[in-house]
């Protein structure tokens, strides 16, 4: 054995062992002589706090006039003292320290605060009381880069006809006019700010009649939705809450003036009953703070126990928004933290991936063999609340929930297969046995009814899927010689019988989300090598679809920047071309979100335009921008641009 | 925010999930790396490739503990940026490693003992002495402290502090013969 292998292995123990030895943490040996200093400035903090509050507090003496002195002693004596008193407090004397010398500044402070508040002095522009009185609009105009149509999901912004929502990183939401250069602030909601690190208030609805927010909020006691009435933006009020205690959110959508809300909890150990909670889940309806309905759920709620035996509960809640009441739940037995969900215009997808392991003695080096594997259950819902339709197993893994569609009682997936061997000395994962598969499974048939397999060269893996309807467009990405290469893969399901895929050849970098761009266009975002040779880059990827194959058009490559891996934000103006997006730029000194504004003219990709968000590190996902009538509104926390088109 | 969340904006394949981990975690790393590494330059060209490589690995990966899984891949990381460098100024990493040749129980043998019974066996031993001992033992052995800090940190003379960590060395040697690792 050589020296270095205990050396190696030390740093393979177990991670608790490493964090509780750690040398930055407070030196344990000086807590005693700390907390005595600590002792003694609390004592004198105390003596100080005491004193201050009888110097405060302590009443004046008050003068008694002789000629009330002289009836000391008699009946009357009280009386006039008392008469005295009230003479005094009607007269607006103070009658100790605090009244003369604390309370007026404090009404003073108060006075500028509130002056302050009524002129929203730092959002642009300023409210007229005009302004105020002016509704939300009375159109719903979606926004948001919906997977299906007609199937709301919620987002960071939404709006009216004349209004714009928005959510920032600082948990305050915000009302902005729409109006060119003359839109401003109309109001904010700051209930769920200031309320500590680690909270997180995390996306919102607009109802239909865009009178109402319905806001996914996360406390550290519960997960909620919160109604808040947005009629009159300068007053927007809390009307309502549905809490169902301590959950994960997982998803939210709204189809025609329901709710479906899906959340998980890890269940508690019962020695005697195996895994469950140990009480049962209750969803407590709180209108105008008063709680005015409970709704529980048990084990006879749960539709999968005897395919499944794991740790986490999925729950669905079907919500009728206008009565906010609870129509219908069920439950999912689900397979832990790395799942997905897919909801459909009739389906909830419910993706479970899990792995089968082997130890086996590779290069003479222990490694573990994990085969993954992926149990996808459907649920149906509509009118008539939740239907389990059951559940099949896949192998491999899906990379994100637009890998799954389901078109016509036909589930169609694609995955990635193949075997991770885990090194145990490097702690490198090396996949092996890579298969990228599409899959078309009847629901109602339970059967498979057509399968491509194999459709991209070995070590290929799936790392972005879109369908657009009958087509789909996979990205897949392998690495060779260092560099990560990806051709895009186009499928014609329009005949199960007779799938046609083309792919595009190597295209160096990859794709994390691929977007149908009209007139044939496709556009990919994903990444591609920076300067280091690292896979930190933004690359921008125009396709052109030419019907039997897809072609790279122009591309737009920045240099070690993170951006968005969602959807929603991107402005998407596929009209005129515009691409709108937030990056952080890692070589800049000040901290700035980038938004750029790229034009796509049919040949070439050009920067239309860039402005910079200093001092808002790393939000760029949080940025949301809106193209309306050649302005293009871009907000990003309490910033609000607005930037004219040519 | 709290360990268990970030994980699961790991799982969520959330880049927030890196910002927040640089954000907590980020000194303690560049700690780690710059005793292993000993320039600032070197230092910030691993740090990115930590949080790739905990990208990349989690999921499937499920720490129990954020923070000595993010431990061990920068010190692996450095160690290996430190071998490739192949430094000629004597540092800490060739002390230590010198200090835990003692330990072998027969540093001649090229044995083939299996890597899980080994780091089995030099955990169960650590878990089997007083924290204060398995604290040092870790701070001079995982995170290269020199013997100065170490003494200063725990108000113990170098003396004191190198010591125990021969005693410590010694315990381990004969855990490891009782185990079998030398055959």
């Amino acid at each position: 054995m050589k020296k270095n292998d205990i050396y190696e292995e030390i740093g393979n123990i177990s991670p608790d062992l490493i964090a509780e030895a750690d040398p930055l943490l407070p030196k344990v040996e000086r807590k005693t002589k700390i907390m005595r200093s600590f002792s003694i400035i609390a004592a004198c903090f105390s003596l100080l706090i005491v004193s201050s509050c009888l110097w405060l507090f302590l009443p004046y003496s008050m003068e008694i006039p002789e000629e009330i002195e002289a009836l000391k002693g008699s009946e009357y004596y009280d009386l006039y003292l008392n008469l005295l008193l009230n003479e005094r407090n009607n007269n607006g004397e103070p009658k100790n320290n605090y009244e003369k010398h604390i309370e007026p500044k404090i009404f003073q402070y108060y006075k500028i605060l509130h002056k302050d508040e009524q002129q929203y002095s730092d959002y642009a522009g300023d409210v007229t009381s005009d302004l105020v009185r002016d509704s939300v609009g009375s159109s719903y105009v979606e926004v948001t880069d919906n997977q299906f149509e007609g199937l709301i999901e919620p987002d960071l912004i939404k709006r009216t006809d004349t209004h714009i929502f928005y959510l920032g990183n600082d948990d305050v939401i915000y009302c902005y006019s729409i109006d060119g250069d003359k839109s401003k602030c109309c109001g904010v909601y700051e209930g769920f700010k200031n309320r500590g690190y680690g909270y997180s208030t995390l996306n919102f609805f607009l109802t239909e009649d865009c009178k109402s927010l319905i806001v996914v909020d996360s406390t550290k006691e519960s997960l909620r939705l919160v109604v808040i009435d947005v009629s009159d933006p300068a007053n927007m009020t809390e009307t309502a809450i549905i809490d169902v205690g301590d959950a994960s959110y997982v998803s939210a959508r709204i189809k025609s003036g329901k709710l479906i809300f899906a959340y998980r909890q890890r269940m508690l150990y019962n020695s005697e009953g195996g895994w469950w909670n140990t009480k049962p889940n209750s969803v407590n309806i709180l209108r105008s703070g008063e709680l005015t309905d409970t709704v529980s759920f048990g084990r006879e709620d749960i539709v999968n126990a005897d395919i499944m035996q794991n740790v986490e509960l999925m729950f669905f809640l079907q919500i009728d928004i206008e009565s906010l009441t609870v129509e219908d739940g069920i439950i999912l037995l689900n397979g832990g933290l790395n799942h997905s969900l897919t909801i459909t215009e009739e389906y909830i997808i419910s993706v479970s991936p899990y792995t089968v392991s082997d130890e086996k003695i590779i290069s003479t080096y222990p490694s573990l063999v994990l085969r993954s594997r992926t149990c996808i259950s459907v649920l149906s819902y509509g009118e008539e609340g939740f239907d389990f339709c059951g559940s099949h197993d896949f192998d491999g893994t899906i990379v994100s929930r637009y890998a799954i569609d389901v078109d016509e009682n036909v589930l169609r997936v694609v995955t990635t297969s193949g075997s991770t061997v885990h090194n145990s000395v490097t702690l490198e994962n090396t996949v092996e046995d890579v298969s990228c598969d599409l899959w078309c499974y009847d629901m109602k048939k339970e059967r498979m009814i057509a399968s491509v397999k194999n459709f991209a060269p070995e070590d290929e893996d799936v790392r972005s899927v879109r369908f657009d309807g009958d087509t789909v467009y996979v990205c897949t990405a392998k690495m060779v010689g260092g560099v990560f290469i990806d051709p895009v893969y186009y499928f014609d399901l329009s005949d199960y019988r007779n799938i046609k895929s083309i792919d595009t050849g190597n295209i160096e970098g990859y794709s994390e989300l691929l977007k149908p761009f009209d007139n044939g266009f496709l556009i990919g975002i994903g990444r591609t090598q920076d300067s280091r040779k690292n896979y930190s880059a933004l690359k921008i990827e125009i396709y052109a679809d030419k019907g039997d194959r897809v072609e790279p058009v122009c591309s737009y490559v920045k240099d070690l920047v993170s951006f968005p891996s969602s959807y929603h934000s991107y402005l998407f103006d596929p009209e005129n071309g515009y691409i709108g997006f937030a990056i952080f730029d890692w070589t800049r000194d000040d901290d700035s979100t980038i938004y750029i504004l790229l034009k796509f003219d049919g040949e070439k990709l050009v920067v239309e335009r860039e402005e910079a968000f200093p001092d808002t590190r790393r939000s760029s996902s949080s940025c949301r921008s809106v193209l309306i009538d050649g302005y293009i509104y871009v907000m990003l926390n309490s910033e609000f641009r607005i930037i004219k088109l040519p | 925010m709290e360990d268990k969340r970030i994980i699961e904006l790991f799982f969520e394949r959330s880049e927030t999930a890196i910002a927040e981990s640089e954000r907590k975690y980020g000194k303690y790393l560049r700690y780690i790396a710059f005793s292993i590494l000993g320039n600032e330059s070197d230092c910030e060209e691993i740090e990115n490739d930590i949080y790739l490589r905990a990208w990349n690995s989690i999921p499937p990966e499920n720490p129990c503990s954020l923070k000595g899984y993010l431990a061990a891949l920068c010190r692996n990381l450095a160690c290996n940026r430190y071998k490739a460098k192949n430094a000629e100024k004597r540092r800490e990493p060739e002390l230590v490693l010198e200090e835990l040749a003692e330990c072998l129980p027969d540093p001649s043998s090229h044995d083939l003992a299996d890597r899980f019974t080994l780091r089995a066996a030099i955990e169960n031993f650590l878990r089997s002495l007083p924290r204060r001992d398995r604290v040092i033992f870790l701070q001079r052995y995982f995170y290269n402290c020199p013997i100065r800090d170490i003494a200063e940190r725990h108000k113990m003379k170098e003396s004191a502090v190198t010591m125990l960590l021969f005693r410590t060395r010694s315990k381990l040697k004969d855990k490891l013969t009782k185990e079998g690792i030398d055959l």
